[in-house]
């Protein structure tokens, strides 16, 4: 599905933040991408969100270069990924409803089958009767939720999120978890990427780490988490 | 695909785009029927000069020198101005009836020189001066040529004036795209995380200043037609030096093609800079 090899990463002639990263994260899997603030997980996310290319290393994504991909060939591409941030980007001017429906209308979807998908994810993360809320009007949670359900509501192949935890509390960061952990039921690939270690240590998927710009997998792993060999090694 | 809206297509903006635009469409269209007007002007001068040159002698003389003229090749017509004529001409220069009437004239004799085979200027005057050595030719060609080069530069400074008005309303149309994008900068960030195309997004801003150029384009063709058409009914009294102001149907036609090319060049322009703009975004 996505697969990093020895990927080296600078922002313009600044020093590289990130070195030789090979890891493989697989259809159905799931992974916590863990690290100090500023050890590049954020980067590394981008990456695989094809909002930065390697400066050095070979990435692919669904099977498509990176390196050489052209921008025309991205959108297509992008639909297929979902992406938490960590300030949720919601548009204020727009409802919670038109959010969350952005993807679907990118992709050209009839209004019909928008209705029907964007209220169903949004009863689905507890949201059914703020479909016209202005996202403003709602808690930090609340727009946690309304940035999952719109980055999952295209039904992409892999959801990457970015401190999804970050800005609740302990109680609505288990709900989000769990949210995740349904949707990773329901087959979708799961990179969180947090710093949040005592939700990973009550959803013991695997881990990786990033120390220094160094991709290193840390033991977790129970069941569900299936990372590939090639992600065992790194550096 | 359904429009998103952005955040700028408030009313702010819009209100300043309709304006813009208004101005911009007003300024064109009248400045391109001031050339047109010019040009008719220009063009009634050269037939109305051209084919009538004027003799001036004493009253004594008049009519040798109609006898003279009435004899030359190209000289279609001879005819003696009468004095009442000549002060009814003057009348609006002077705006004193009893002074025009005391006034000393000249006699005048309006020549009508035949417009396909006109005679040459020297060759008429020496046939004139050889009967009335006093008699004064006037073919008109002094003063005519330097007013008609004022229309022509007149018309040229018109359609000059056109042209940057096109190219100011270029950079402005530009300008305001890229501050709705420098705006929205944020929403086209995450328009393309989510899949957005560089062309849908430069489309959706296309749409949101289709509207309000629409309104401003109209607003601006209405206010201008109206400019056109009062000082065109009230132009002899303002203008007496120029028998009458119009346009053909032809220029109204021109005129109207204005608004429709300021519509489709504020599409083309807000597209293609938004399109650019959007492709240097992540």
């Amino acid at each position: 599905m996505i697969s990093f090899d020895n990927v080296g990463f600078r922002y313009g002639v600044g020093p590289e933040i990130l070195h030789d990263v090979s890891v493989s994260i697989e259809a159905g899997s799931f992974h916590f991408l863990t690290g100090a603030s500023g050890a590049g997980k954020t980067t590394l996310l981008n990456m695989m969100h094809l909002s930065l290319r390697p400066t050095r290393g070979f990435l692919s994504i669904f099977g498509q270069d990176v390196g050489a991909l052209k921008r025309r060939r991205m959108p297509a591409l992008r639909r297929q990924i979902g992406m938490v941030f960590q300030d949720f980007r919601l548009l204020d001017h727009m409802s919670v409803f038109d959010n969350v429906a952005l993807p679907l209308r990118l992709d050209g979807q009839k209004e019909r089958e928008i209705r029907r998908d964007v209220t169903s994810i949004l009863e689905w993360v507890g949201l059914g009767d703020a479909l016209q809320a202005s996202p403003r009007a709602l808690s930090g949670g609340e727009q946690q939720r309304v940035a999952i359900a719109r980055a999952v509501v295209g039904r992409p192949g892999i959801l990457l999120a970015d401190e999804p935890t970050g800005s609740v509390d302990e109680a609505i960061g288990q709900r989000i978890l769990r949210l995740f952990e349904e949707l990773h039921r329901l087959g979708t690939a799961i990179v969180i990427a947090t710093h949040n270690r005592s939700l990973i240590e009550r959803f013991p998927h695997a881990r990786l780490e990033l120390n220094d710009g160094n991709l290193v997998r840390l033991p977790g792993g129970p069941a569900r988490s299936e990372v590939s060999p090639r992600s065992e090694v790194s550096q | 695909m359904s429009g998103i809206p952005f955040k700028s297509e408030q009313r702010t903006m819009r209100a300043l785009s309709v304006l813009v635009t208004g101005l911009m469409v007003a300024l064109g269209i009248l400045v391109l029927a001031g050339a047109a007007t010019l040009r008719h002007v220009d063009t009634a001068w050269r037939h109305a000069l051209s084919d009538r040159w004027t003799v001036e002698t004493t009253a004594a003389d008049a009519n040798r020198a109609v006898a003279a003229l009435k004899t030359a090749p190209g000289v279609t017509e001879v005819r003696i101005v009468p004095a009442d004529e000549m002060r009814h001409l003057l009348q609006p220069w002077l705006h004193d009836a009893a002074l025009t009437a005391q006034l000393p004239l000249p006699t005048l004799i309006d020549v009508m020189i035949d417009r396909d085979r006109p005679p040459s200027s020297t060759a008429l005057a020496q046939q004139l001066t050889a009967a009335v050595p006093e008699a004064k030719l006037d073919d008109h060609g002094a003063w005519t040529r330097d007013l008609l080069r004022i229309a022509e530069a007149g018309e040229a400074i018109g359609l000059a004036v056109f042209a940057a008005i096109a190219l100011t309303a270029i950079l402005t149309i530009a300008a305001t795209a890229r501050a709705r994008l420098a705006i929205n900068r944020d929403e086209i960030v995450l328009l393309h995380s989510l899949g957005a195309t560089d062309g849908f997004i430069a489309g959706q801003f296309q749409a949101g200043a289709f509207r309000a150029t629409v309104i401003g384009v109209v607003i601006g063709a209405m206010l201008a037609a109206a400019a056109i058409v009062g000082v065109i009914k009230g132009a002899p009294p303002v203008i007496p030096f120029v028998a009458e102001l119009r346009l053909e149907p032809i220029d109204w036609a021109v005129l109207a093609l204005v608004p429709v090319g300021a519509i489709l060049l504020a599409m083309l322009v807000t597209r293609w800079t938004a399109y650019g703009l959007a492709r240097r975004l992540p």
